[in-house]
């Protein structure tokens, strides 16, 4: 049935009046409210909301971190040097080294996590800088991951009714770590050959951020003990020690004591991360004054 | 290329302007077929040859169905046409399930295994060689007499012609499944003045919302339905981690479908309709009248009622239902549990019709109503745990998940978790109350203002949209 009377544009002028209305008011309600966004609704957003944060507000960073969900708990008010946080949970620090090297503002060092090396997930890449959305994010804050308003309205309700710190569950940490110790005692080939080709990828980032005047410091973070003994993470090691001596710069290997917990094995509860920060800012301003 | 990106737009305001510019108007399917092989070929452009040699041959078979001059030579034309679209859906799609299932674990095979499980899967390959199949029944029941609205010419035209049916671009990758004679008569000089802009705006606004905002952000937080990081999960999580993925298809599907109906309006085409509220159902067979309505009629009119439907006896008429919800399961993917989740469904249909009447007296002391409610609560819970096989193929994990839902009670529930789930859906559910009270008075009232819900609809989509996910449909 042919509508393209009158009445239907009138009708898409009223939708799009509508709209017009509703973004308005939303931007004049969120800047009254300024509800500071701690968290995100999902792991995806939450590494959205990070790398958003760092491409469009442009914080201050002396240091970088670039890592994976092992790194992702290192709150940036835990240091007393100015650090930013590009960790990102199903990651690696393949993410966050295109970042760095694409903003203007460069930081003096970047920390590194010797993890696992996801490749660049190019969705998200693309989330951050394939145009047009890169500029009409830059333009228009309402179109970036904390505005939305279900971000904004779980915020709100955190604020309003702070959830209870979570304990780690001894049990359930026992079922992760079983579960990854079978994992990665299934080591392949493939896999090997796969982690090779990131180990390249990093290299390439490396020699970039060196180019650019940016320091390198490599750490990695304590594990449970049981998940060293594996063929996956022995073999790994082995390829981060030889990369690293080779790229001559500082290492860090944090200890893990008596008093780490983790929540799986593989993630450090709150108070063992806080724990690392001393060593890492030591490192930082110790490259710093280099 | 996908619906939800920004090229496409670029490519649908391109491929618009060209399509109605005067100039142009004796091009107009050429510019369609041109533009649909831009938009198939745009990450694999070698997906095109598939395309074209199923073209090809549909065209061929079914243009030797109509010049046929007996039944006999027509049989064997429409037979042979069948036959290759099978064949091909089989070997790209069904290869790897055979070789997994003779040769176990792909780790660990080499050789003609290997090569046989790293086929690749073309996308959309399961709706288009449908439609191919309903091309050559259609011209064969068009010339056994059936009425029909194919007209066939020379072969030149008619090669011309299936090949828009075939790639048209709204619906050439997940449907809706369109019957050859649903369409041809469609095909015929368009005028920018006749697109029916209301409708489409509403198609679109909606089909996007659903698909960006609610399908998008639910897929965040159902992701975790994937071993092993349900196990550690508490039953509530698990519990509305389901419902949320039940959401989330229906929205990912019925929304893709209505973007592409409000695409085909722009170019003055109407597509089937394929979803109608389906969570409303208060009986299997009425979830499959609302539920991917195209692919149900297909089965319905291609395989049920030629394998003789319910004219045979009760016996018949429930192996009938069985093997066409078996075949139906196995469409959607190459994986048993697809064939399992199916042969659920079938035997639940059958069920239904042997028990149904039964069960409905047991239960006749109770308020219609109330039986009304026991029916959908019914049919929604066993269609959503259905669900849990298209989410985990592996069927062990699908095991698991039951297990850990009956065994994890005493863990505490992810309160966001839930919180989020039960805010997306709320779209979903709304909507589906909405199809129940429209008629009702103040319900046509509210409708003289519903440019404020596509406003608001519009809104969140532009700033509450969740990470792009392809479609969960592109990969059957």
């Amino acid at each position: 049935v042919p509508s393209s009377t009158f009445s239907s544009k009138i009708f898409i002028l009223k939708i799009l009046l509508t709209f017009a209305v509703l973004a308005v008011g939303y931007s004049w309600l969120i800047k009254q409210m300024a509800v500071p966004i701690t968290t995100g609704q999902n792991q995806y957003q939450e590494n959205r909301l990070k790398a958003e944060n760092y491409v469009f507000n442009r914080p201050p960073c002396s240091a970088v971190i670039l890592g994976s969900s092992l790194s992702d708990g290192l709150k940036e008010e835990y240091f007393e040097v100015p650090v930013c946080n590009l960790a990102f949970g199903g990651g690696s620090a393949l993410w966050g080294g295109p970042i760095v090297l694409s903003s203007l503002e460069r930081p003096q060092v970047v920390l590194i996590e010797t993890n696992v090396l996801v490749p660049v997930n190019q969705e998200f890449m693309a989330s951050l800088k394939a145009e047009p959305s890169r500029s009409l994010k830059n333009a228009s804050p309402l179109l970036r991951q904390a505005s939305q308003p279900v971000t904004q309205l779980l915020n709100w309700l955190r604020k309003k009714i702070p959830p209870p710190v979570k304990t780690v569950d001894p049990a359930q940490a026992e079922t992760w770590i079983q579960y990854y110790v079978q994992s990665y005692n299934q080591f392949h080939e493939k896999d090997k050959e796969s982690f090779q080709k990131n180990l390249k990828d990093m290299e390439e980032m490396i020699r970039e951020l060196t180019a650019s005047g940016i320091q390198v410091i490599f750490y990695r973070m304590p594990v449970d003990p049981r998940l060293l003994q594996t063929e996956k993470l022995q073999w790994e090691n082995e390829q981060w020690s030889v990369f690293v001596s080779r790229s001559g710069t500082t290492f860090i290997d944090l200890p893990v004591s008596a008093e780490t917990i983790t929540k799986d094995g593989l993630h450090l509860a709150d108070p063992s991360l806080k724990a690392l920060v001393p060593i890492l800012q030591a490192a930082i301003q110790a490259k710093i004054k280099q | 290329m996908l619906f939800n990106s920004w090229e496409f737009l670029v490519f649908l305001l391109v491929t618009m302007f060209l399509y109605y510019l005067p100039l142009f108007k004796k091009f107009q399917i050429a510019i369609l077929i041109g533009a649909s092989f831009i938009f198939y070929g745009w990450f694999q452009p070698w997906l095109l040859t598939l395309l074209l040699f199923s073209i090809f041959i549909n065209a061929w078979t079914s243009f030797g169905v109509s010049m046929s001059p007996s039944h006999r030579l027509r049989m064997i034309w429409a037979t042979a046409g069948v036959s290759a679209n099978l064949a091909v859906l089989a070997f790209f799609k069904y290869s790897p399930l055979i070789a997994s299932s003779i040769y176990g674990d792909w780790k660990n095979i080499d050789g003609i295994g290997a090569f046989i499980m790293g086929i690749p899967l073309p996308i959309g390959i399961s709706f288009f060689n449908f439609q191919g199949i309903s091309l050559v029944v259609d011209v064969f029941k068009e010339k056994e007499g059936t009425p029909n609205r194919l007209h066939i010419g020379s072969f030149q035209s008619h090669l011309f012609n299936t090949a828009f049916f075939k790639s048209f671009f709204p619906q050439l990758v997940s449907g809706p499944i369109v019957k050859a004679h649903d369409f041809y008569f469609q095909i015929r000089e368009k005028y920018f003045s006749d697109i029916p802009w209301d409708h489409c705006a509403r198609e679109l606004i909606l089909g996007y919302f659903l698909k960006c905002v609610v399908a998008d952000n639910m897929k965040d937080q159902t992701f975790w339905i994937a071993y092993p990081y349900f196990v550690t999960m508490s039953s509530w999580d698990l519990v509305w981690m389901l419902f949320g993925y039940s959401v989330q298809i229906f929205a990912d599907f019925a929304g893709y479908s209505l973007i592409a109906l409000g695409i085909a309006r722009l170019f003055g085409y109407q597509l089937p309709q394929n979803f109608n509220w389906p969570y409303i159902s208060t009986s299997f067979s009425e979830f499959w009248r609302r539920w991917h309505i195209s692919l149900s009629s297909f089965l319905r009119e291609y395989l049920y009622i030629p394998l003789g439907g319910n004219r045979h006896g009760e016996l018949r008429t429930y192996f009938n239902l069985f093997i066409v919800m078996f075949l139906g399961g196995l469409w959607h993917g190459a994986a048993w549990s697809y064939a399992i989740w199916g042969t659920a469904h079938g035997g639940a249909l059958a069920l239904e019709r042997l028990l149904g009447r039964k069960v409905g007296q047991v239960f006749s002391f109770l308020p219609a109503p109330a039986v009304r409610f026991l029916n959908w609560l019914l049919v929604f819970s066993v269609v959503s745990w259905a669900w849990l096989l298209f989410k985990l193929p592996n069927i062990s994990d699908a095991a698991l998940y039951m297990q850990s839902f009956v065994k994890n009670g005493h863990i505490e529930a992810g309160k966001s978790r839930i919180f989020l789930i039960f805010l997306y859906s709320l779209p979903v559910i709304l909507l589906h109350l909405w199809y129940l009270v429209q008629e009702h008075r103040w319900a046509v009232c509210l409708k003289n203002y519903d440019y404020l819900i596509y406003g608001l609809l519009l809104f969140l989509w532009v700033v509450n949209s969740g990470s792009s996910g392809a479609f969960i449909y592109f990969q059957f």
